[in-house]
């Protein structure tokens, strides 16, 4: 059992007995697939084939650009008919269809089975570099959902120090079998998965979070643990009571070693790594075996569905194509969900690609999931409150999102908000309380782009005066320079300088004094504004999440401040050039 | 194929503010046959004038707004603000204190705000603070415990009478409430004195404190339907407590015992079915908490130096204005944060960046 607890949850309909009692099958291989070119957290890959390119099983064919991307692998046997856009499913899509860059493959008729594999690695000999080498190449990314690639995490021990891996098969959300298949089919595998990523990430200890409603694949767990390899990291099954959202990463973390993650942090800053079985999986398949994901175990369920279950199905496989595998019953289908059905999305058709990320199908009927009742007004009933795994207050959140309050949303933590649902899931008044926050957040962060845009624009503004007052600056001085080599006789049409400055010749001296102190004290500030902007720049592109816009800000401003100190100095070493020569002119008389 | 896109999650609980009403309204019932059983049909057609008044000006100022009528008064507010109001009343009110007081609750503390969710106080207590403020004398006219069918117990003619305004309750029909006998006592008189002189109709105390109990089995059951939470009865009526035995126990002459504050009076009724509407109540458990000890004081602060016997009304009201405030000085530390916030911060505005 958990040694920690986390606060609210709730405990929603499981209906997983739909999807777990059928054992684990193959999906018929697809005749075409659409691989979208984003199926990860990051920048899209880049094409690295053409259309009318024939490709094998497991051929790149685009790669990863920039620091977190991820590579795409052909997923079957064939010949690149097209890349073009083409709708995927997306969170956005329900304001309408999304499109996206995708490659097609379309499968030869004959052999299919034609794979292009990595030569096989021993992880326990390999060292880090080559393995992480391997999972980069591999394009795997989390399965849990966010599509992180894997790669990046294996890294975390840069800038990171780690105890504990988790790994996440809690699988909290009602429908989804997915991870419990892929224990149930995979347990040594997977523990083996955990165990590379374990000596990657440096960890102590692996604990394996999994929810009591799991009793078989619980089992083949405890029978892969009973006979530990020598070398092995220890590991720890948690078994934790069926409660939604026990499988959320932070709540995890906290079930599991009552740490919680920061604010806007990440669970490396407590030292924990969390891992989905299905991602431990991928990974030690792409080293052992040297395949790269292009495949991956979904849930097919629902109730029209003639046929549930789970399959292995090949990336980029129509959804219409496993949904007929599955026996669809079109008539009592009345909603499709990819994903669980507190946090999924919904999609428009089933002519959308399975991607990395879809671990569930459901294909509902109306009774099913029927749809929302009308909203009715907030009577404060705090169940939110209480279901909130958070400890946020969902009420005042909501109160300020439909306020347009943003900035008291931020102050009550808005953003600490993980958009489990299960504040909607209780509302006595049916209010689709996430809509609201998410409208909410993504109000807050297009303000935020637009201020940052104002702030560029002024701090380029602003380099621009400070480089203009510079030029001229320097020119005056050089000009003063050039008249003092040259000592014309003095007539009245050589410069207006000269006649100004014949009065200011006259006046005290205590007046280029103070000047020249006003000029030195500027001359400090300069300096001070100059190692203030080095100092800011080195400590921005130290962070971890380096923003880009940011730097360049960073850059500007102090480019801006280097401006300043040289048009200061200009002036002063003109100044000085000046007394000079009036000491030089009122001594000698 | 084109299919529903809604916004996660895509189920929901089978719950909805409709039935909530509904268990509170029949919560309400032990106490409502209690208070029958003892004061008589007067409180039955209270109870149900007010209820159907609920209704009928909610519906009314619905139509005024231009809102839709059959979602709204599903929610069964309406009525519980009736019935909550109904049972509050003496039970020898005419018709006319009672649609005063709905007037009050439901149009002006509810509708005027913005309707269900949006009024800052308990509209029952508007209703009734603008009453006992407005019509002292019919406020204040309890009646004598004859019960239903005791020799002395009016019919259900009579309780019609008072209600149409047509005949006026007789002295005999009429007494006190405990805690209105026991705040004019006097100051020489010593409690033991005062109750020794047997200041009540015969039964009244035994009628009040049964009442009190039939109140604490109908919030029993909101207890264990989750329709309430346990924070603002247990910290109101443990404020009441602790308070009644700090004064009993300084001196026992010139107080009630603490049995007597915490049965003798609206309490019970007031900790379970008045301070807990969710609308007007602070939100937070914490919050909850301080909200129902908040209250309990003032009860206790009002009964011993306020001008009025019983104090839920002003209390419950006192405390709403209080609520924002609580609201924010009692918000739950979030997860991965150090600490709970605190207050609320008003982000300045620099209108003068550019000028620098």
């Amino acid at each position: 059992m958990a040694d920690f607890d986390f606060p609210g949850g709730i405990h929603p309909p499981q209906r997983k007995t739909l999807s777990n009692r059928a054992p684990l099958r193959q999906a018929p291989l697809p005749k075409r697939v659409v691989l979208p070119l984003t199926q990860h957290l990051g920048l899209p890959a880049e094409p690295i084939v053409v259309p009318g390119q024939r490709v094998r099983t497991g051929e790149v064919i685009a790669r990863a650009q920039g620091m977190i991307s991820a590579n795409l692998h052909a997923s079957i046997t064939g010949t690149v008919s097209a890349i073009e856009e083409h709708p995927v499913p997306h969170p956005s899509a329900a304001l309408g269809e999304v499109r996206a860059l995708c490659i097609i493959i379309d499968a030869e008729p004959d052999d299919q089975n034609d794979w292009l594999l990595m030569p096989p690695l021993d992880w326990r000999t390999s060292d880090d570099e080559t393995l992480i080498d391997r999972l980069r190449e591999s394009g795997i990314v989390g399965l849990g959902g966010a599509g992180f690639p894997t790669a990046v995490k294996a890294q975390v021990r840069q800038r990171h120090v780690i105890d504990t891996l988790i790994v996440n098969a809690a699988e909290c959300e009602p429908y989804i079998t997915a991870d419990d298949l892929t224990l149930r089919s995979y347990a040594a595998d997977v523990l083996e998965g955990a165990q590379l990523f374990a000596r990657l990430c440096g960890a102590e200890r692996v604990l394996i979070g999994i929810e009591d409603n799991k009793p078989e694949a619980i089992d083949a767990l405890s029978q892969v643990l009973r006979k530990p390899a020598a070398a092995d990291i220890a590991v720890e099954l948690k078994i934790v009571p069926t409660r939604y959202p026990s499988g959320g990463e932070k709540q995890l973390v906290q079930l599991l070693t009552g740490r919680e993650v920061p604010s806007g942090g990440l669970p490396a800053d407590v030292g924990v790594l969390c891992h989905n079985p299905g991602t431990l999986l991928a990974a030690l398949r792409a080293v052992r075996d040297g395949e790269p994901q292009i495949y991956r175990i979904v849930t097919l369920t629902g109730e029209a569905l003639a046929n549930p279950g789970n399959v292995e199905a090949r990336i980029g496989t129509s959804i219409h194509e496993l949904l007929a595998f599955s026996e669809l019953q079109p008539e009592h289908l009345s909603r499709l969900v990819m994903g669980g059905p507190m946090m999924g999305l919904t999609l428009g058709s089933g002519a959308l690609p399975l991607i990395k990320t879809s671990n569930c199908l459901i294909a509902a009927t109306a009774e099913e999931l029927p749809p929302a009742p009308p909203e009715q007004p907030c009577i404060r009933c705090g169940a939110c409150e209480i279901a909130c795994p958070a400890s946020l207050l969902p009420q005042q959140l909501y109160w300020f999102a439909k306020g347009r309050e943003h900035d008291k949303a931020e102050l009550f933590n808005l953003f600490d908000c993980i958009e489990c649902g299960a504040c909607a899931y209780v509302c006595p008044s049916h209010i689709p309380l996430v809509q609201y926050y998410r409208a909410s957040k993504s109000e807050i962060r297009a303000r935020e782009q637009e201020a940052h845009k104002a702030e560029h624009a002024r701090h380029r503004f602003e380099f621009r005066q400070a480089r203009i007052a510079r030029e001229e600056a320097e020119k005056l001085a050089k000009r003063e320079a050039r008249m003092k080599r040259t000592p014309a006789p003095p007539t009245p049409s050589t410069s207006s300088d000269t006649t100004t400055a014949q009065p200011e010749t006259a006046s005290t001296s205590a007046d280029h004094a103070a000047q020249l102190r006003k000029l030195k004290i500027a001359q400090a500030a300069a300096k001070a504004a100059v190692k203030k902007a080095e100092k800011n720049l080195a400590r921005i592109s130290e962070a971890r999440q380096s923003d880009k816009t940011e730097l360049e800000d960073m850059e500007t401003q102090l480019a801006t401040a280097r401006e300043n100190l040289r048009a200061t100095e200009a002036r002063l070493t003109m100044l000085q050039a000046k007394n000079q020569e009036q000491d030089q002119e009122t001594n000698p008389s | 194929m084109s299919l529903m896109h809604t916004s996660s999650p895509h189920t929901r609980a089978a719950t909805s503010t409709g039935s909530v009403m509904a268990w509170v309204l029949l919560a309400t019932l032990p106490g409502i046959a209690s208070l029958i059983w003892f004061f008589g049909w007067g409180v039955l057609l209270n109870v149900l004038f007010a209820a159907g008044l609920g209704v009928g000006l909610e519906a009314l100022i619905l139509r005024l707004r231009a809102r839709p009528l059959g979602v709204t008064l599903r929610d069964n507010s309406a009525l519980v603000s009736g019935v909550l109001l109904g049972v509050s009343l003496p039970p020898f009110a005419p018709w006319w204190l009672i649609l005063v007081g709905m007037i009050a609750a439901i149009v002006v503390a509810k509708q005027l705000f913005g309707g269900l969710g949006q009024n800052p106080f308990n509209p029952a207590m508007v209703g009734y603070a603008l009453l006992l403020i407005s019509f002292p004398v019919e406020m204040t006219q309890w009646a004598a415990p004859h019960g239903l069918f005791g020799a002395n117990a009016f019919g259900l003619s009579d309780a019609l009478g008072h209600f149409l305004g047509i005949a006026e309750p007789t002295d005999a029909m009429t007494g006190a409430t405990p805690l209105d006998a026991f705040k004019h006592k006097g100051a020489t008189v010593l409690a033991s004195e005062f109750w020794a002189t047997d200041p009540l109709p015969t039964g009244t105390l035994n009628a009040w404190q049964t009442t009190a109990l039939a109140w604490l089995a109908g919030g029993a059951l909101l207890l264990f339907k989750r329709i309430i939470s346990w924070h603002i009865p247990l910290s109101l009526l443990g404020a009441v407590l602790v308070l009644a035995t700090l004064m009993y126990a300084s001196d026992p002459s010139h107080h009630g015992t603490p049995l007597f504050h915490l049965l003798g009076g609206a309490a019970i009724f007031g900790a379970f079915f008045i301070a807990t509407d969710p609308v007007s109540a602070a939100t937070s458990r914490k919050g909850k908490l301080y909200y129902g000890a908040g209250i309990g004081i003032l009860i206790m602060l009002i009964r011993q130096w306020g001008a009025y016997p019983d104090a839920v009304a002003f209390a419950v009201l006192l405390m709403n204005f209080a609520v924002p405030f609580i609201d924010y000085y009692t918000q739950p530390r979030t997860y991965g944060h150090a600490r709970p916030n605190r207050g609320i911060k008003v982000l300045q505005i620099d209108d003068d960046e550019d000028a620098t």
